[in-house]
C-alpha cells in the first residue's frame, strides 16, 4: 500500500474555518486519512468527533483539534492494521478573502510514510555508523586480549551500541582444535538487568566513554557469567554443531526457539548453558585464521533479532576479528622477543661469565709468575737484613731502620701469598672434610689474634657433623680470610658468630661480626680481586674466599650494616659421603 | 756425638740466595756448601758427602725434581730438603721423596728450624 500512495494524487479537504464544517473533501484524502465514508462532508469538526461518525481505524477529528488546522504545517502518524506505521503529513492553507479574512482553510494531505521510513533508516545507518567507528577505534587503541574481547562484549551490548541483552565469546584454541568459551557479558536475571541498565543511564556515557573504560585489574572473565560459559569446550571434530558449523562455514546463524532458519536444530545443552532458546551466532574469523564464534541474545526484553541486525553483527564481528587476531599475534610477538631477550640475557651472562673467568686464569697466572719473581729477591732482602740485624746491637743508630726493612719485607712476602693463593684457589682437590674440624683448625690458627683483640667467638654448630667435599686446605684459607677479616673490623673488640646449619642438601655456613661494617657503595666490589679499603692487604682476602667457593660449587653472600657489622653466608654443597 | 760440624749442600741458582744462606748456616753452625745448579748438585753430593741438601726447585738446566731423583738414586738415605718459591710442587709426588718442603722465606729461621727437625728425625744430634 504504502508503494501505490506514493504515486498518488494529493489528499485534499476544505474546511469552514469559522465553524470547522467540512466544504469538500476528494477519495485520496479519505484513503489517507482511513475514513471509510464521504459522509463527513456538511458536518462540524467537532461533530464529527463527538459522534465519531467516521468509524475509521484512525479518528483524526477527536485526534486533531480543529483550531490545530490553522498552524500551517502538521504532521501526524498513526497505527494502521492494514500498514504497521503510517505516516501522513498534512499542511493547511489559509484562503484569505480580499479584506484578509480566512475565507476557508485547505487541508492537503500526503503519505509520508515512506519517507519518514527512510530518514529513520538514514538515521539508524548513521548512528550503527558511528558506533562501529568508535568500535573500531577503540580497537585500534589495544593490543591486549582481554581488552579486546571487553570492547566486543561492551560493543554489542551497551545501549549506545548494538543493544544486545546479553554476548558471549569463545575462541578457537588452534593448539587444542577447540573452540573455548572465553568471556561474557550481560546480566543474569532481568532483576539485574535492570539494577545495570539504570545505573548505565543515569552516567550520560557515550559508547565511547565505555569502550575505554576497560579495567585491566578486572578483566570479564572473572565475572559469573563468564565463568559460565567458560564451561563450554567444543572440539571442532563436532561438525553436527552449530557453532562448530558457524566457525568452519563462515555463516551466522539466526536461532530462534532452538531452530535455525534452515530448520537446522542448535545444540542443545547450548540452550542450557545460555539458559535460551533464541539467539543469533556470528563466526569470526580473518583471512588468515578461523577465530571464534560471537553468540548474543535478548533473554531479557524478548526482542527478537532481525536479519539486518545479523549482518550489522557481521561487520561488528570482522572488526573485533581483526582485533582479536592483532592481540594474539602481538602476544605471540611478546613472547617471542621476552623467549629471545631471556636466551641474549643468558648468553651474555655466560659471556661475561666466561670472560671473567678467562680475565681471572689470566690476571692469575701473570700475578703468579710475577709473585714467584718476586719472591727469590725479598728472601734475599730480608734475609740479609735479619742477618745485619743480628749483628748490631739493641742501641745501634741503623737498627731500628733495618726492623722496618725486616717488617716491610715481611709485609711484600704476605702480598706474593696471597696472589698466590688467589692464582691456585682454581683449582681445588676435593674430598670428604668434616667442617666442623676445618673450623676448629682455623679457629685455633687465630687464637692469638682473637685474644689479642678481645673478640668473644660464639660457635653455634649444628649437631651432626656435616661432611662436604671440599679442598680442607683451601677451606681452612676461606674461613682464615674471613675471620681476620671480621677481626680487623673489631679494633675494639666484639662478637664473631660462627655458625652452621643443614639447610636441604647444602650446607650454610655464616660468620657474623660485630664489626665496623661495609659501607652499601663497597659491597658488590669486595669480592673482586685488589679491591681494598686498607692500609696493608693486596685486596686478595675475600676474592680468594669467593674464588675457594666457586671451585666448591658453592655460593657466598654478604650483608652488612655499617657501624653494626658484616654478616657472610656461604653455601656448599652437602658431600654425597654426608655422615 | 759427632766431633765435625754437619756439612749443608745448598742448591740455588740465584747466586745472592747462595749467599745469603751460605753466611746464616755458618752462623749456626754448619759447614756449607754450595752448588748452582742440579747436575753440579749431584756431583757434589758423591765428591763432597754433605749430610743434608737443601735444594731449590727452578733452576735452569737440571731442575731440583730431577736432581733429587738422581741425588737419591746415588745416596738413598741422604735427607733432602725442597726449598722453593713455589707452593705448587708440594702436589708433585716426586716432591713426597724429599724429606722436607719449605716455602722460600726471608725468615731464614724457618728454614733453620726445618734442618734441625729433619736432622733429628735421621739421626743425627740436636743441633
Amino acid at each position: 500500500m504504502p508503494e501505490s500512495s506514493a504515486e498518488m494524487r494529493d489528499g485534499m479537504m476544505v474546511v469552514n474555518p469559522s465553524d470547522f464544517r467540512i466544504i469538500s473533501v476528494n477519495p485520496e484524502m479519505l484513503q489517507l486519512l482511513r475514513i471509510p465514508s464521504d459522509k463527513i462532508v456538511g458536518r462540524t469538526w467537532y461533530e464529527l468527533a463527538k459522534y465519531q461518525l467516521a468509524l475509521g481505524e484512525f479518528d483524526i477529528f477527536s485526534f486533531l483539534p480543529p483550531d490545530r488546522l490553522l498552524e500551517g504545517e502538521l504532521n501526524i502518524s498513526f497505527q494502521s492494521e492494514t500498514d504497521s506505521d503510517v505516516q501522513v503529513e498534512l499542511v493547511s492553507y489559509p484562503m484569505l478573502d480580499p479584506q484578509q479574512r480566512v475565507r476557508e482553510i485547505v487541508l492537503l494531505g500526503r503519505d509520508v510514510t515512506q519517507k519518514k521510513r527512510f530518514e529513520a533508516d538514514l538515521s539508524r545507518r548513521v548512528n550503527e555508523l558511528a558506533t562501529l567507528n568508535e568500535f573500531s577505534k577503540a580497537l585500534q587503541r589495544t593490543t591486549d586480549l582481554n581488552e579486546v574481547l571487553y570492547i566486543t562484549l561492551v560493543g554489542v551490548t551497551a545501549q549506545q551500541g548494538l543493544q544486545f541483552n546479553r554476548a558471549f565469546l569463545l575462541l578457537f584454541s588452534p593448539q587444542t582444535q577447540k573452540l573455548e568459551g572465553r568471556a561474557a557479558i550481560g546480566p543474569c536475571d532481568s532483576h539485574e538487568a535492570g539494577r545495570i541498565w539504570a545505573d548505565l543511564s543515569e552516567k550520560a556515557w557515550t559508547l565511547g566513554d565505555i569502550l575505554g573504560a576497560y579495567d585491566p585489574a578486572r578483566p570479564l572473565v572473572d565475572t559469573a557469567i563468564s565463568a559460565q560459559i567458560r564451561a563450554v569446550e567444543l572440539s571442532l571434530q563436532n561438525i553436527n554443531s552449530l557453532l562448530v558449523r558457524a566457525l568452519t562455514e563462515k555463516k551466522s546463524f539466526n536461532v530462534i526457539r532452538g531452530m535455525a532458519e534452515e530448520g537446522l536444530i542448535s545444540d542443545p545443552d547450548l540452550a542450557d548453558i545460555l539458559g535460551s532458546d533464541t539467539f543469533a551466532v556470528i563466526p569470526l574469523y580473518t583471512q588468515k585464521r578461523e577465530i571464534g564464534v560471537l553468540i548474543v541474545d535478548n533473554l531479557i526484553n524478548r526482542r527478537s533479532i532481525t536479519s539486518t541486525q545479523v549482518k550489522l553483527l557481521e561487520i561488528f564481528a570482522s572488526h573485533a576479528s581483526s582485533g582479536i587476531e592483532t592481540s594474539q599475534l602481538y602476544r605471540d610477538l611478546q613472547e617471542k622477543i621476552r623467549a629471545l631477550e631471556r636466551s641474549r640475557e643468558k648468553l651474555q651472562e655466560n659471556q661475561q661469565k666466561l670472560l671473567r673467568a678467562e680475565r681471572l686464569s689470566t690476571v692469575g697466572k701473570m700475578a703468579a709468575t710475577v709473585a714467584h719473581e718476586i719472591r727469590n729477591p725479598l728472601v734475599a732482602i730480608g734475609g740479609f737484613a735479619r742477618l745485619l740485624a743480628k749483628e748490631m746491637s739493641g742501641s745501634h743508630p741503623m737498627r731500628e731502620d733495618i726492623e722496618i726493612v725486616i717488617a716491610e719485607v715481611m709485609r711484600l712476602e704476605k702480598i706474593v701469598e696471597n696472589i698466590l693463593q688467589y692464582s691456585t684457589a682454581q683449582e681445588a682437590s676435593l674430598q670428604p672434610t668434616d667442617l666442623h674440624l676445618v673450623l676448629a683448625r682455623t679457629l685455633e690458627a687465630l687464637r692469638l689474634e682473637i685474644e689479642e683483640r678481645k673478640v668473644n667467638v660464639v660457635r653455634e654448630f649444628c649437631s651432626d657433623v656435616p661432611v662436604i667435599s671440599a679442598d680442607s686446605g683451601q677451606l681452612t684459607q676461606v674461613f682464615y680470610n674471613l675471620l681476620m677479616n671480621s677481626l680487623q673490623a673489631m679494633e675494639r673488640g666484639g662478637t664473631i658468630d660462627l655458625v652452621t646449619q643443614k639447610t636441604g642438601e647444602n650446607i650454610l655456613i655464616k660468620v657474623r661480626d660485630t664489626g665496623c661494617g661495609i659501607p652499601v657503595e663497597h659491597l658488590n666490589k669486595i669480592f673482586t680481586p685488589f679491591f681494598s679499603t686498607k692500609q696493608s692487604g693486596a685486596g686478595l682476602g675475600l676474592a680468594v674466599v669467593a674464588q675457594i667457593v666457586d671451585a666448591h660449587r658453592g655460593s657466598i653472600e654478604v650483608s652488612s650494616e655499617e657501624g653494626r657489622g658484616t654478616e657472610f653466608s656461604i653455601l656448599l654443597p652437602a658431600s654425597d659421603y654426608g655422615a | 756425638m759427632r766431633d765435625r760440624p754437619i756439612k749443608l749442600l745448598i742448591v740455588d741458582d740465584e747466586k745472592n740466595i747462595r749467599r745469603l744462606y751460605e753466611k746464616a748456616f755458618k752462623q749456626y753452625g754448619y759447614e756449607v756448601l754450595l752448588a748452582e745448579n742440579g747436575a753440579s748438585a749431584v756431583e757434589k753430593v758423591e765428591s763432597e758427602g754433605p749430610d743434608l741438601v737443601i735444594l731449590d726447585i727452578r733452576m735452569p738446566g737440571m731442575d731440583g725434581i730431577e736432581a733429587l731423583g738422581k741425588i737419591l738414586g746415588k745416596k738413598r738415605d741422604i735427607p733432602v730438603i725442597l726449598n722453593t718459591a713455589y707452593t705448587s710442587y708440594q702436589n708433585n709426588f716426586m716432591s713426597w721423596a724429599a724429606d722436607a718442603y719449605v716455602v722460600k722465606s726471608s725468615d731464614i729461621e724457618v728454614l733453620k728450624s726445618k734442618v734441625e727437625e729433619v736432622l733429628v728425625k735421621k739421626g743425627f744430634a740436636s743441633a
